[in-house]
């Protein structure tokens, strides 16, 4: 399984590089305004074609670019009950400092766990490359920290179980 | 990784009768209430005398308790030590420090026995529905299992309201007693890590621990208790123990009694901890992840400054 | 009830940007010329021949075609990428001239993002590394700016 899971990062890596070239982009609808195309979505020049990027069904990135702007939405794994609710509550603490992560969108797009919100203010104060590591360690990292957390639950409560039943008998 | 049991007995009970009896300090004028697991509540308080101290316990589920011998256990127990039950409260103990027991033995285990009051209270039921298989076993034994009829006043359930919405179900039976609890799920997540629990509780029998007692868990009511629990509260799951012969013998019977009831604290306690556990995994790795987004920024690296003509600055 | 601010202006004046939908020349490709292609296809990813195959899957893109047509070539296109044998891939994508590179990418992007394509992932993944192995990113980029959509 995890032999895609290579190529389904670089496949990330080298669509967001591209994507990632941003300009300075005035709204042309509204005078003085200056927002990300990819959020407002009313100026159809300024939105490009999007990028979706699938390991399997549960395992999906979609890359929206625009002029002056790039929506990244991550779908994690999540096999059962437990991983799902370690998921939720993983997003939720991520996207409650979402001020402290400038690029994180505080609501994931519609049918993703997550989204990311990167905009020509922070690839002009940000290294481009770098924000490309952080996209591809974060999605490494969850997976496996949810994994990590699943196998430590599992071993702590067999321990907790064995230790409760072990007196009846003794 | 603390896989800690609960203790059986009440602590602050046990540190201030130790205080008073043991270690027999100057005896002061108490008013204390004191709150244990499962809706219970001690007052402590020396309303005649310094010297002379009375406890009541509250228990939410004592009409229950009586009906199944609690008070003749308290009797036992305790004996003259039984008073007058104070208002507000189930009953009461009156602890006279001018006539306590010589031996320091004999006060220790005073002492002992006092901070298992609830152990002791709830433990009628339990006591009684392993008098009733000790009966039917001995009977069915004698009698050739095959011809061996429970009557329904034998297999009677007895039911311990012990909590909101969660009840303790007892049955005897000829081979064995089961004890169900039924536990209520305060949230969805409470519900996914309580299962994590529940299977390895069901798994253990058979991976590792054969002797165990069999654990059961459904989101129905066990067919058997069907009839009891008509309707219930919609998050509840119901928890079973399957006590076999060897962890019902005499020798067993006390600790048995002390160790099943703590399960349902035991189990949220632990749901507690797995939960507390996961949040500062995650508050770590948060921090992990904005610490590498920082480093995305230009000015947080470490760049060597040189002057026009090419000398560095050297570092004081 | 006034209808003060629930109009949207910019969309009832045909000069406002919101109005310049790019326009895409059509590629003439209807639902018949599919259909044949998908016969084409069919034989000769059953000869073997799964450069070939994929070439004439690439060769027309229905630019500017209905949506309907643009999902039947989606099939046809991804039919051939999830039958052709993985040691393949490689030659086969070298063997692609510029343009039908940038289309397979299009493709590749676009299938990823249906479920029949997210259950092939892997295999997607692994066309994609290639064509950018080949192609370059250029390839990508073609595909983010390129008005005319698969």
């Amino acid at each position: 399984m995890s032999q895609s899971l290579r190529p389904y990062l670089n496949a990330v890596r080298v669509s967001l590089d591209a994507a990632l070239c941003l300009d300075n982009f005035a709204s042309e609808l509204v005078e003085r305004h200056n927002y990300p195309e990819v959020e407002a979505g009313n100026n159809p020049m300024a939105l490009l074609n999007p990028m979706h990027i699938s390991r399997n069904e549960n395992e999906r990135v979609l890359i929206e670019p625009s002029i002056n702007s790039v929506r990244v939405s991550i779908s994690i794994k999540q096999a059962d009950e437990i991983e799902q609710i370690l998921v939720r509550q993983f997003t939720r603490f991520l996207t409650r400092r979402a001020e402290n992560f400038f690029i994180l969108r505080r609501k994931p797009v519609e049918g993703y766990d997550i989204s990311f919100l990167i905009t020509n203010h922070h690839t002009e104060t940000m290294l481009k490359h770098k924000l490309v590591d952080f996209i591809i360690e974060f999605m490494q990292e969850v997976d496996k920290e949810i994994s990590e957390i699943k196998l430590f639950l599992n071993a702590r409560a067999r321990l907790v179980a064995e230790a409760y039943l072990v007196p009846f008998d003794s | 990784m603390a896989t800690e049991l609960l203790e059986y007995h009440n602590v602050l009970l046990k540190s201030l009768f130790t205080e008073a009896i043991i270690e027999q300090q100057e005896p002061v004028a108490i008013n204390q209430l004191v709150s244990d697991f499962d809706n219970v509540t001690y007052h402590i308080s020396t309303p005649e005398a310094k010297s002379k101290i009375l406890v009541s316990m509250y228990i939410k589920s004592w009409k229950d308790l009586v009906k199944y011998g609690a008070q003749d256990i308290i009797k036992r127990e305790y004996k003259d030590l039984v008073t007058e039950t104070e208002q507000g409260y189930d009953f009461s103990l009156l602890i006279d420090l001018d006539k306590l027991p010589n031996s320091l033995e004999e006060r220790m285990k005073l002492v002992a026995d006092l901070s298992l009051l609830r152990r002791n209270t709830m433990a009628a039921p339990f006591e009684l529905a392993f008098k009733k298989f000790q009966a039917m076993n001995k009977e069915a034994t004698q009698n050739g299992l095959d011809y061996y009829q429970p009557s329904a006043q034998d297999l009677e359930i007895m039911s311990i309201h012990y909590r909101d919405e969660e009840s303790i179900f007892i049955q005897p039976n000829f081979d064995r007693v089961t004890v169900t609890f039924g536990t209520v799920f305060k949230d969805e997540t409470d519900q996914v890590f309580g299962k994590v629990f529940l299977q390895e509780f069901v798994d253990a029998r058979r991976r590792a621990i054969q002797n165990a007692p069999q654990v059961l868990y459904s989101k129905q009511p066990p067919l058997e208790l069907r009839e009891l629990i008509k309707k219930d509260a919609g998050n509840v799951g119901y928890v079973t123990f399957v006590l076999f012969p060897a962890h019902l013998t005499a020798q067993r019977q006390e600790r048995c009694i002390s160790h099943i009831q703590t399960f349902r604290d035991y189990f949220h306690y632990h749901i507690k901890c797995s939960k507390a556990y996961v949040h500062s995994r995650m508050r770590f790795r948060t921090d992990e992840f904005l610490k590498v987004l920082n480093r995305a920024k230009p000015e947080n690296i470490e760049r060597e400054r040189k002057t026009a003509s090419g000398r560095r600055f050297a570092a004081r | 009830m006034s209808s003060f601010r629930q109009i949207d202006v910019d969309r009832l004046d045909p000069e406002s940007v919101v109005n310049q939908i790019p326009e895409v020349a059509p590629s003439g490709v209807e639902l018949g010329d599919v259909q044949a292609l998908e016969s084409q296809v069919k034989q000769l990813l059953q000869s073997g021949k799964g450069a070939e195959a994929l070439a004439a899957a690439l060769a027309r893109p229905p630019y500017g075609s209905s949506e309907q047509v643009k999902d039947a070539q989606l099939k046809v296109v991804t039919s051939v990428l999830t039958t052709v044998r993985a040691s393949e891939i490689p030659t086969i994508v070298e063997s692609l001239d510029t343009t039908s590179r940038v289309v397979l990418v299009k493709y590749l992007y676009k299938a990823m993002g249906v479920p029949s394509g997210q259950a092939n992932g892997s295999v997607l993944l692994s066309w994609l590394e290639r064509a950018v192995e080949f192609g370059g990113q250029v390839a990508i980029v073609r595909h983010i700016t390129d008005r005319r959509t698969v």
